[in-house]
């Protein structure tokens, strides 16, 4: 069994690597999907299952881990982990490497709406396409994904090749297909018929009596691969893959790395890898209201890069950010060295965001919560939550949730000494990921500090 | 993935806050040395025994392109005797729901101890 880099209990390391060989040659990723199943050594028991990242060129075999947190985060103590990976082959008649015969699977190329080489049919309704590069983790790295969204009932849209691929498929041929899917579910989303006509699902349609569907699960899922495969009854010369949204109220899906291919689908599980996440003394979540998970980059220390905004800190907007060191405006009663100085001019869209990873379990109770001051009076009206602080989840990762946004803001009020303002967020269900806001729209007329972000569990 | 360059010493004492740590933090190659531009740093302090840090603090991520990291002690880190543990952890700064969240990434380096002596 080959060994991966050891990390730490807590790490989210993307660049664990590993390399598919076939003695001595390196195996061409091209016409393959990988995915990982990630086990606890100990027990056996599949924690998750993450997209193994083909490295580009595939042609070279490298396959990157991408662990989000949620398989490392063992309060501490650490776990020897297994990542089985689990292969997809393309394989045509003869067991070789078949050929994908989709342009642009990858669905890289293109802007706005529909990725080039695809199209949208179907009575569309007010059915949303778009072709993102803003979803995190892909399954292909540097690369977009195609999304699809269905807020109201009545779509039958789907998405298909622009021009049908043309193949030769006799009587007896099998033909098969396959993509990437993730999705997230509106508050009531629901699908009508489910696996009658309704739902999400790839449909593989050569013509005539040839025709198959894969009816996705319904729920909210990250990255898994789907795949279709059929047997022809009759002759084609072509054969369309499509990827529909068929009655499917409030479905917002992502789509990525298609198949299409005169074969079958191959699927062999690997060697499995070791993985030891190593024990480590870190903030416990039992110790309420006192562990800082934090406490690194919440304090708005240090700004290595001096772009006026601490490290660790990412942001939209176009606010004038700066370090502040004057120790009339630091909050120095907690040991602080300097703090986060923002001018505040009416933007619409500024934000200070810390994204924390880890194992978060439903009947869990988190708060975020900044410290901060103003100049004077605060002119604006900004909506609730849209100058304060907000904790929640992140898409894609179980059912979406966030703290109130009523009471959420910054008091307007001149605030001579450093206040708190906090939200608390009790969990519904598990994730992998908080998401800790400072919100900074609509808001104008003075200087806002901001100091000791703290992000604690407190039941 | 991190190597000492400074502060080579195994002892210190008690309220000691220098000469600064040095950290050149590699890849898990153990050679290459990563880029840390747009990261942040921070590290913990711990006492054997301990259950949770002690302190922990940012770090300033001085030379990215090199992969070199400095803290600042500031004097509460070794403040009692005995065997002072501390880690580093690097982090790239992401957004999640836009194109800079594509490499999130939280590491740490092996542990480092110090034998923390009382001050003569």
């Amino acid at each position: 069994m080959k060994n991966l880099p050891a990390i730490y209990d807590g790490d989210t390391n993307p660049i664990l690597r590993f390399r598919l060989m076939n003695g001595g040659t390196p195996v061409d990723a091209s016409s393959m999907a990988v995915e990982l199943k990630i086990q606890d050594a100990a027990t056996g028991t599949t924690l998750c299952t993450r997209p193994g990242v083909p490295v580009s060129p595939k042609s070279d075999g490298y396959v990157d881990v991408w662990l989000k947190g949620l398989e490392t985060d063992w309060e501490g103590a650490g776990r020897d982990l297994l990542i089985v990976p689990k292969f997809y082959m393309a394989l045509d008649a003869n067991g070789a490497a078949a050929t994908n015969v989709l342009l642009n699977p990858s669905f890289d190329t293109g802007a706005g709406t529909v990725a080039t080489d695809w199209v949208s049919g179907g009575t569309l309704g007010p059915t949303v396409y778009e072709l993102r590069q803003d979803d995190p983790a892909p399954p292909v790295i540097f690369g977009k994904c195609q999304r699809i969204y269905t807020p109201t009932a009545g779509s039958t849209a789907y998405l298909t090749q622009s021009v049908t691929p043309s193949m030769t498929l006799v009587a007896g041929d099998y033909v098969s297909g396959g993509m990437w899917t993730r999705a997230k579910l509106d508050t009531g989303a629901d699908v009508t018929n489910y696996g009658i006509g309704g739902g999400y699902f790839i449909r593989l349609l050569p013509g005539g009596s040839d025709s198959w569907y894969n009816y996705l699960t319904e729920g909210d899922r990250d990255w898994t691969f789907e795949r279709i495969e059929g047997r022809c009854v009759d002759p084609h010369s072509t054969c369309a893959l499509q990827f529909a949204a068929y009655d499917a109220i409030g479905y917002d899906i992502r789509i990525d790395d298609a198949f299409l291919f005169n074969g079958r689908w191959s699927v062999v599980h690997g060697d499995p890898l070791r993985l030891q996440v190593r024990p480590r003394v870190r903030p416990l979540k039992t110790n309420f209201s006192t562990a800082n998970f934090i406490a690194g980059t919440g304090g708005f220390e240090v700004d290595s890069n001096s772009d006026g905004i601490a490290d660790g800190w990412a942001k939209t907007g176009t606010l004038t950010y700066a370090m502040e060191a004057d120790p009339d405006h630091v909050n120095t009663a907690l040991g602080g060295l300097a703090a986060q100085k923002v001018t505040l001019n009416g933007s619409s869209t500024d934000q200070l965001r810390i994204i924390y990873r880890g194992k978060f379990s439903a009947g869990e109770t988190w708060r975020f919560h900044v410290r901060y001051k103003n100049s004077g009076a605060v002119s604006g009206s900004p909506a609730n939550g849209d100058f304060g602080v907000v904790l929640h989840t992140e898409e894609f990762d179980g059912t979406y949730e966030t703290s109130t946004l009523t009471g959420a803001n910054f008091s307007l009020s001149s605030i001579a000494s450093y206040a708190t303002k906090f939200r608390t967020l009790a969990l519904t269900a598990d994730h992998s990921v908080l998401v800790c806001d400072v919100n900074l729209k609509t808001a104008s007329g003075a200087t806002l500090w901001l100091d000791d972000a703290a992000l604690w569990r407190t039941a | 993935m991190a190597n000492t360059t400074y502060q080579t010493r195994a002892e210190v004492y008690v309220g000691d806050t220098g000469p600064v740590l040095e950290l050149l933090i590699t890849e898990p190659d153990g050679y290459t040395v990563r880029n840390l531009t747009g990261f942040s740093a921070w590290v913990s302090f711990w006492f054997t025994g301990d259950t949770e840090p002690r302190v922990i603090r940012a770090a300033k991520v001085y030379d990215g392109a090199n992969g070199l990291v400095r803290y600042y002690f500031q004097g509460d880190e070794y403040a009692t005797t005995g065997d002072c543990i501390f880690q580093a952890t690097i982090m790239s700064t992401e957004w999640g729901g836009s194109s800079s969240g594509r490499g999130f990434f939280q590491s740490s380096t092996p542990v480092m101890k110090r034998r923390v002596l009382a001050q003569p």
